[in-house]
């Protein structure tokens, strides 16, 4: 065997015609077979699944823009109702207050007190909140005292460390004489996001949209071809929808809070809006963590926190998206416990299989916990082979054969929510979702761009030249309405 | 028993995004956490001593069971520390001549030195001497848990290990904060508070320094036209000048070019010269193509340079017949 060519070229030329079949000798013959290898398969794999999975169930929500250029959109939220208030300082300088029933005054960082409230320390002592707070510039100044009859009791210093949390109960009274007090309430609020625009051409010339290659290509679901540009429109539409796969993952909200974008395009002027993806939205709230053995007991602390933002019935569809690191790696996770426990011995047979010739190797992508959560791994190619994980795999950021980003884990929330809608959406712009045109001039359209736009015998072009474009403007991002169900689990290398 | 207190504070470094800023009211931000990273883990798991010394109290086994690797996986592996802006973690030790697990350590370490023969005299030396890190063979962790959270956090690629490395990377979400730091940052902020009073009594005594200073600043930032400030007002202007470029007052106080360069912003606010907006570049008023100099050192120089006498004259008689055209 003879290598006849290079096997792999990147061809980056603004535009394609002959001269690019000719330059990657696509139209030399080919002495082995016609049939391409695939060094890194079709690539036609779930490198997609946000798009997959939000597409899919229709998860779509479409935007009318309120101003030119503003691709900002809110929606409402409620917060969790919480008896608890957070502690600014103790105001006079005692060592034990509260002992022996005097009463003393604390500063309170909200207005969540009121009069003859129930007040709970962090170290457990319970007192009354003798009148109604009063307001010393941003905090409230309460008057308390302990309830218990013990005189020895009292509050210990380390309870008024500024940000701890106190707990607020029922307001307790005399039999007789007593005044009303007043009650708290959590209301709505708006959360925002944007989404922006994307952009993408491909460019040819001449007659390319004709030309045959040595080689001959197969599409799912059609008949084989040696027509080039079926192929490179492959390529095109493989290229744009992983190019925005990670963009909903990493990209970063870029207008200020008085309602500036930041990044300018020089040519126009015109501001270039960015929504905030995956990462961010959830990195945003906190729901982030670091590993490199992954535990059951880490993922318990994970669903348990995402659980603990979930008090109502709404079905959970909590998808664990990983690469093959992390798929791996649960699968080792859930070996060590079964082993740690002794359940693996009596499972042997599972894990060794057949007759004379024995087979090992069995694997777990499933695990259930305790609170009944089935979290199923699904693999995808997007952590295996997305833009990341190239990187990594060129700058050598391997481990175990698998690049670092395949190791990372992304819990994600698709539930429905209380309106019927998903909670992760695609956000488009109304009447933008999607606009495709053909730029004509006089090169021929490929019949894989669909229909020329000029008919007759003497068609119309827009441009005199020899070349041709396949233009796409689209609008795009990716929203959580409650992003505090969903995770994200980083592989730490450093 | 002697012990030998040490806090350090582990501080989520702030780097709010537009995203948070937006949404922090309704969208709050729960706790940090710091979890496993290869490199920490690594580290520390090589070291046998520190595990043998640290882990059993943790894991509540000895280093003998047959089930020692596993825990120790599954204990550094489940680890997530939860901190809220910041977390308060005590890396102390507690030093006995007479412990157990130390002996021969200290053995050796009183080998090399006949003065140590009390928990106070161990103590000293080994506060004094010995690297953090091996402190550990002398003396046990007040609190072990605390002490591996340090530990972790010193080895740990999202954690700096002091304020000053916090934008090192991108990475870092984390830095360690000392009670020594605490008193480095506080004297240094003094240090800079005492020499900016300083500089403020030097520009403030003298009414012509006063005046150049508050022109010179039209070079750094527009400040408009200084001769038509009151007292009071110029009183006022230093002090705003003070909180946003203190490090401008600190240089110009003692700037030997001061009233050079106020002539320079004379000449610019008069059109004689012309800067370029947001440089150091400044060029003749009419013929912009003339070029003083990239940078303010080059002006001076220009200045300065007999060649230039007349060009420099000629500006200075265009300037006398334009006094009173500055705006007023």
């Amino acid at each position: 065997m003879r290598i006849i060519k290079q096997a792999v070229n990147y061809d980056t030329d603004y535009f394609v015609d002959e001269n690019t079949l000719y330059r990657n000798q696509l139209v030399n013959p080919i002495e082995l077979t016609q049939a391409i290898t695939y060094l890194w398969g079709t690539q036609q794999g779930k490198s997609t699944p946000l798009l997959n999975y939000t597409l899919g169930q229709n998860g779509v929500t479409k935007k009318k823009p309120t101003k030119l250029n503003d691709t900002r959109y809110r929606w409402p939220v409620m917060g969790r109702m919480e008896l608890i208030t957070v502690v600014d300082s103790l105001v006079q300088t005692l060592t034990k207050p509260g002992v022996a029933g005097t009463t003393f005054d604390v500063l309170f960082r909200d207005g969540m007190l009121h009069a003859y409230y129930t007040l709970y320390s962090p170290s457990g002592i319970q007192l009354r909140v003798n009148y109604e707070p009063t307001r010393v510039g941003e905090l409230y100044r309460a008057n308390v005292t302990i309830m218990s009859s013990n005189s020895e009791l009292y509050v210990p210093l380390g309870d008024f460390i500024s940000g701890t949390a106190w707990g607020y109960g029922v307001p307790t009274i005399p039999a007789s004489k007593s005044d009303g007090t007043a009650s708290n309430r959590v209301t709505p609020g708006e959360a925002t996001n944007q989404f922006g625009f994307y952009r993408f051409s491909n460019n040819i010339a001449g007659n390319i949209a004709n030309k045959v290659t040595e080689i001959e290509f197969t599409f799912d679901g059609a008949p084989p071809t040696r027509l080039w540009m079926p192929e490179e429109m492959r390529q095109f539409e493989w290229q744009n929808s992983n190019m925005i796969e990670h963009d909903l993952w990493k990209s970063e909200y870029n207008r200020t809070a008085d309602g500036r974008v930041t990044l300018l395009d020089p040519t126009t002027n015109e501001p270039v809006p960015k929504g905030a993806g995956v990462f961010e939205t959830v990195v945003s709230v906190g729901n982030y963590d670091t590993y490199f053995n992954l535990t059951l007991d880490k993922l318990d602390g994970i669903v348990n926190y995402i659980y603990d933002h979930r008090t109502d019935d709404t079905p959970s569809e909590l998808v664990l998206y990983t690469g093959a690191g992390g798929k791996r790696m649960f699968n080792d996770a859930v070996m060590r416990d079964s082993s740690a426990k002794g359940f693996f011995t009596p499972l042997g047979d599972k894990f060794i299989t057949g007759g004379d010739y024995l087979r090992y190797g069995a694997y777990f992508n499933q695990y259930k916990t305790i609170n009944d959560v089935l979290l199923t791994v699904q693999e995808t190619d997007y952590f295996n082979h997305g833009t990341e994980a190239q990187m990594d795999r060129r700058n050598g950021r391997m481990y175990n054969g698998h690049p670092f980003y395949s190791y990372n884990m992304a819990i994600l929330d698709h539930s429905l929510d209380s309106t019927g809608g998903r909670n992760i959406e695609i956000v488009v712009e109304e009447g933008r979702e999607k606009i495709v045109k053909i730029y004509e001039g006089m090169s021929t359209i490929p019949a894989v761009w669909g229909p020329s736009v000029s008919e007759g015998s003497i068609a119309r072009a827009a441009t005199k030249k020899d070349i041709a474009s396949y233009e796409v403007i689209m609008s795009m991002g990716i929203n959580f309405k409650n992003p505090y169900t969903s995770f994200f689990l980083n592989f730490s290398a450093d | 028993m002697i012990e030998i207190s040490k806090i350090v504070e582990i501080r989520v470094k702030q780097q709010e995004s537009e995203f948070q800023k937006i949404n922090s009211t309704h969208l709050p931000r729960g706790a940090d956490r710091l979890g496993e990273s290869k490199r920490s883990t690594s580290k520390l798991k090589s070291d046998g001593k520190l595990m043998s010394l640290l882990m059993p109290e943790l894991l509540g086994i000895s280093e003998e069971s047959p089930k020692w690797d596993e825990r120790l996986v599954e204990y550094f592996g489940s680890l997530t520390v939860y901190i809220q802006n910041t977390l308060k973690l005590e890396v102390g030790h507690l030093y006995s001549i007479n412990d157990p697990n130390r002996e021969e350590d200290i053995k050796l370490l009183q080998k090399d030195n006949k003065l140590i023969n009390s928990d106070e005299s161990l103590a000293n030396y080994v506060e004094s001497n010995i690297p953090y890190e091996r402190r550990i063979l002398y003396g046990r962790p007040i609190n072990s848990y605390d002490y591996l959270v340090h530990r972790i956090a010193l080895e740990h690629g999202h954690v700096a290990n002091n304020i000053k490395d916090v934008d090192v990377s991108p990475r870092i979400r984390f830095y360690l904060y000392t009670d020594e730091e605490k008193a480095i940052q506080l004297k240094e902020e003094a240090e800079s508070k005492r020499n900016l009073i300083k500089a403020q009594s030097i520009i403030l005594s003298d009414d012509t320094v006063l005046s150049d200073v508050l022109w010179a600043y039209n070079l750094v930032k527009p400040n408009g036209n200084a001769d038509k400030y009151k007292d009071d007002e110029k009183v006022i202007a230093i002090d705003r000048i003070s909180k946003e470029n203190p490090s401008w007052i600190l240089s110009i106080s003692t700037d030997k070019n001061l009233s050079l360069k106020a002539k320079i912003a004379k000449y610019i606010a008069t059109g004689i010269l012309y800067q370029l907006p947001g440089s150091d570049v400044i060029t003749d008023g009419i013929n912009k193509d003339v070029t003083l100099g990239n940078q303010m050192i080059d002006v001076i120089r220009y200045f300065k340079d007999s060649s230039n006498a007349q060009v420099v004259n000629a500006y200075e008689m265009k300037y006398k017949s334009l006094i009173g055209k500055i705006d007023k």
